[in-house]
């Protein structure tokens, strides 16, 4: 298992005259799973979206793999192995649960036996069997959260950004996302969540950063939750 | 200079024919996301509308003002009967209009025939500015279509019904988030479109012959000026509509007639790959 | 819908056949010349249909150029051999690669638009490309346009016959479907597919997405380019009205009225736009009014198409068991959806 790190330097976001990020910066090892929490606004999406090359940052770099990965789009940055999933419900809704885990591995560029192989592995790791064939703007939200996830692994990622994969899961799924992502995390996947749902980030990552009003104010283990600042910038 | 000048005049008066309806086409595809290929056929409905009161001996202005409530009737009915339905599918609506097309041209044919047919001009003579003429008939299109649009302008930023139609139409990203838009507005907006297109049509009698396929001609320079102006954006597609009457003024006055045609194309391609929005685009919310 | 995107055959072709028959039933005589020409110009029809379906099923957008890429493959075809002498064949793939290029030129530049916008520069560039074929009178005709009657054999049968141009529209008809079949089902249409569902998702797992628009556009000039050299033979004559964006936007109703996305789709819109008005026994006025009244009663009876109406009738009248998890096209038996939190980004569908 390698130690990567992701380097976040200095990034500044600034929309009209609003400011969503404030020279964040940010160390990211894969070898250690991370959460990124926070009060609803303070920015978590938005540096999720810089990070994943859907958003350019204003100021700041990112340094990935020995190279400078800020300003880079979506696609290059998969092929780096960095991949994200959304906060929203966003599937290949007129097509099945198959072919959407199926068709991002085709875009990752496998083919044949290898991509069913991987399809079927996808199906069964995040339970999908059952829904496999199903139309995915049919499935209930909680298994359209895992089918995302299920998608995203399909390029093989070396850094997996989680945009609230917990949020609207029922107490089992919730479970069965953890032991999903505990084995991910055994394969030496990096992890980066941002979610609200403590008891479900708390066994899972072990450092937790926390990022207000744009800017990142607390950065350690779960304790850190406890700290005064954490606490008052949840408060305000 | 005055070749120039010359032929801006000539341009601007019809396209201030154009930009009627451009307009109908811009309202009706903010709304609703509809592509109503029909326009120029709802024009020439209304043309043979004008040309037949007059037959009958009826005075021009009346003809003209009797065709324009006509077709925001035609325009009700159309509404109900065929495009409601396709709300929720606009490019049903496309599909729909091109069966009206087929529909009113063949009516069209059955009762007048395929003869070209004109229209006495009401006003005769013509005014000197200089060494350019610009004849009384055509001050007339032009004063007509300027007053009716500032009153649409007025509508459209004061009355309630016309603000809200036109906030619907310039951010169609927010109004699709809130789903079809309402029966009410799409009435209007289709009574609105289809009697400016009847005023359109009664205009173009006045220094046009009628025949029932005459509405192919202005589709596509409509069509032009609305995409140039940015679809359901009113102000563009008035900007629009300046900038490809003078553009095709110079083209006709410069280059030869085959290539005049092809030269306002190839503007329009450049504008569209520099800016695929249109000139002021569709603000997104 | 799984039938949008992995498309059922049975029940289209189904539906296909039962057209074809009820034409060649209601045409006066099967060997008669207006038979033939009738049907040489739907199976070319559908083929150009076939095309425009191709890009726009999959990555939903409406391209009016197909019609002028048509044409440049009817004025090569017919052009290489009554100007340059060519022989037939030699012109044929001439005209293919001569439609294909002109596709792959048009690509690099024509998706920095997209929806509507698209669908209008495609409209332009159409209007562009058959004004060239007006004005450049030293290569194509001018407005006079082109005329040459082919001569030559294939496997020694006349290929100046109408009945062995038909037949060879037939097979190049077949041909032309089964590859726009494979590449549906290829990892290019499939991925194709997915933009068209969820662009920003498309991007989000490292697709390609632009590089894939401009694939499939070129991928669906084969047919294209198929239709323009064969009819070009088969007419012998032809002007650039011919290819206007007239035809380009019929060809776009053709593909909905018919059903965008189903295989059957393509000949269905062909059969009622060029078929019907020969069928319906009126004057030719009142036979297009009649059709326009059609289209729009057809689309408002089977909003899909008419092969999706179909289908569903098919598999209304063929109730089987299905097993709960099989692909099912219909949503009426799955769970009731419960949203999470967050509202569906596109909002009403």
């Amino acid at each position: 298992m390698s130690t990567e790190v992701m380097e976040i330097r200095g990034i500044r976001k600034q929309f009209g005259g609003v400011r969503a990020l404030d020279s964040v910066d940010l160390e990211l090892d894969i070898s250690q799973p991370t959460a990124l929490i926070g009060p609803n606004g303070s920015g978590k999406t938005t540096l999720f979206n810089i990070i994943s090359g859907f958003l350019r940052a204003d100021e700041g770099t990112i340094w990935w793999d020995n190279q400078r990965v800020d300003g880079l789009g979506p696609r290059r940055m998969v092929r780096l192995g960095v991949t994200r999933t959304f906060q929203q419900r966003m599937l290949f809704d007129r097509a099945t649960v198959a072919e959407n885990i199926a068709v991002a591995g085709l875009a990752a560029g496998l083919t044949g036996a290898e991509l069913r192989r991987r399809v079927d592995a996808g199906v069964d790791a995040f339970g999908l069997t059952a829904w496999a064939g199903r139309v995915s703007a049919s499935v209930p939200f909680g298994v359209a959260r895992r089918v995302a996830v299920a998608a995203a692994t399909m390029s093989s990622p070396r850094l997996l950004l989680l945009d609230e994969p917990a949020a609207g899961l029922s107490d089992e799924e919730c479970r069965q996302l953890d032991s999903t992502l505990r084995g991910l995390i055994d394969r030496g996947i990096g992890i980066f969540l941002v979610d609200h749902n403590m008891d479900f980030i708390s066994p899972l990552c072990e450092r937790m950063v926390v990022l207000a009003n744009g800017e990142l104010i607390a950065d350690g283990d779960r304790n850190v939750l406890k700290s005064p600042e954490v606490i008052s910038a949840y408060l305000d | 200079m005055v070749y120039l000048a010359q032929n801006l005049v000539d341009g601007i008066t019809v396209g201030a024919i154009y930009v009627l309806i451009a307009l109908s086409i811009t309202m009706v595809f903010g709304l609703t996301g509809i592509v109503n290929f029909a326009v120029g056929d709802l024009l020439m409905v209304a043309a043979f509308v004008v040309y037949t009161l007059v037959q009958h001996g009826i005075s021009f202005y009346l003809a003209a003002a009797i065709a324009v409530v006509a077709m925001a009737v035609f325009g009700l009915i159309l509404e109900r009967v065929a495009f409601r339905w396709t709300l929720t599918r606009p490019e049903n609506g496309f599909v729909v209009s091109l069966g009206l097309i087929l529909i009113l041209e063949a009516a069209a044919v059955l009762i007048w025939g395929t003869t070209s047919r004109s229209v006495p001009t009401p006003l005769q003579g013509s005014i000197h500015a200089g060494q350019v003429i610009i004849g009384t008939s055509n001050l007339a299109v032009l004063g007509t279509v300027v007053v009716v649009t500032s009153v649409f302008l007025t509508w459209l930023s004061r009355a309630r019904d016309g603000r809200a139609l036109r906030a619907a139409s310039e951010n169609r990203e927010a109004a699709q988030l809130m789903g079809v838009p309402t029966v009410r507005l799409t009435m209007i907006v289709f009574v609105t479109a289809t009697a400016l297109v009847g005023l359109a049509g009664a205009l173009v009698t006045t220094y046009s012959t009628v025949q029932p396929f005459m509405g192919a001609d202005f589709l596509l320079i409509a069509f032009v000026i609305a995409i140039l102006g940015g679809m359901g954006n009113v102000l563009g597609t008035l900007i629009g509509g300046l900038v490809v009457a003078v553009v095709q003024s110079l083209a006709q006055g410069y280059l030869p007639l085959q290539w005049s045609d092809g030269f306002v194309f190839a503007a329009v391609v450049l504008m569209l790959l520099w800016r695929p929005e249109g000139l002021l685009g569709l603000r997104h919310g | 819908m799984g039938s949008r995107w992995r498309t059922s055959p049975v029940t289209g072709w189904l539906a296909a056949v039962v057209i074809v028959v009820v034409l060649a039933v209601a045409l006066p005589g099967f060997t008669s010349p207006g038979f033939l020409t009738v049907s040489a110009s739907l199976l070319v029809t559908a083929q150009l249909v076939l095309s425009v379906d191709l890009v726009f099923a999959s990555i939903k957008q409406m391209s009016l150029v197909h019609a002028a890429l048509m044409g440049i493959a009817a004025y090569l075809m017919l052009g290489l051999q009554s100007e340059q002498h060519w022989s037939f064949w030699a012109a044929f793939g001439a005209s293919i690669v001569g439609c294909l290029v002109a596709a792959a030129v048009i690509a690099t530049f024509v998706f920095r638009a997209s929806g509507y916008y698209f669908a209008i520069l495609t409209f332009v560039i159409s209007e562009i490309i058959v004004l060239a074929f007006n004005n450049l009178t030293g290569i194509a005709g001018g407005s006079g346009g082109l005329f040459f009657f082919t001569t030559g054999t294939l496997f020694g049968l006349k290929l100046g016959s109408e009945s062995v141009i038909f037949g060879v529209i037939c097979i190049a008809t077949l041909l032309m479907f089964g590859y726009v079949w494979l590449i549906r089902r290829s990892s290019l249409g499939r991925q194709a597919s997915a933009i068209g569902d969820n662009e920003a998702l498309a991007r989000a797992v490292g697709m390609p997405v632009t590089w894939t628009k401009q694939a499939i556009f070129i991928a669906s000039a084969l047919p294209t380019g198929v239709a323009g050299a064969l009819y070009a033979t088969s007419v012998g004559a032809i002007q650039p009205s011919l290819f206007d964006v007239q035809l380009g936007v019929a060809a776009v109703l053709m593909a909905l009225l018919g059903g965008s996305g189903y295989m059957a789709g393509p000949l269905i819109g062909a059969a009622i736009y060029v078929g019907l008005p020969e069928v319906i026994p009126v004057n030719p006025e009142v036979g297009t009014g009649i059709v326009g009244l059609l289209f729009v009663l057809l689309i408002r009876v089977s909003p899909e198409g008419v092969a999706a109406g179909l289908a569903r009738l098919v598999r209304l009248l063929t109730p089987r068991k299905k097993p709960p998890s099989a692909e099912t096209g219909a949503m009426v038996a799955a769970p009731a959806l419960h949203q999470g939190p967050e509202t569906n980004l596109r909002g009403v569908r």
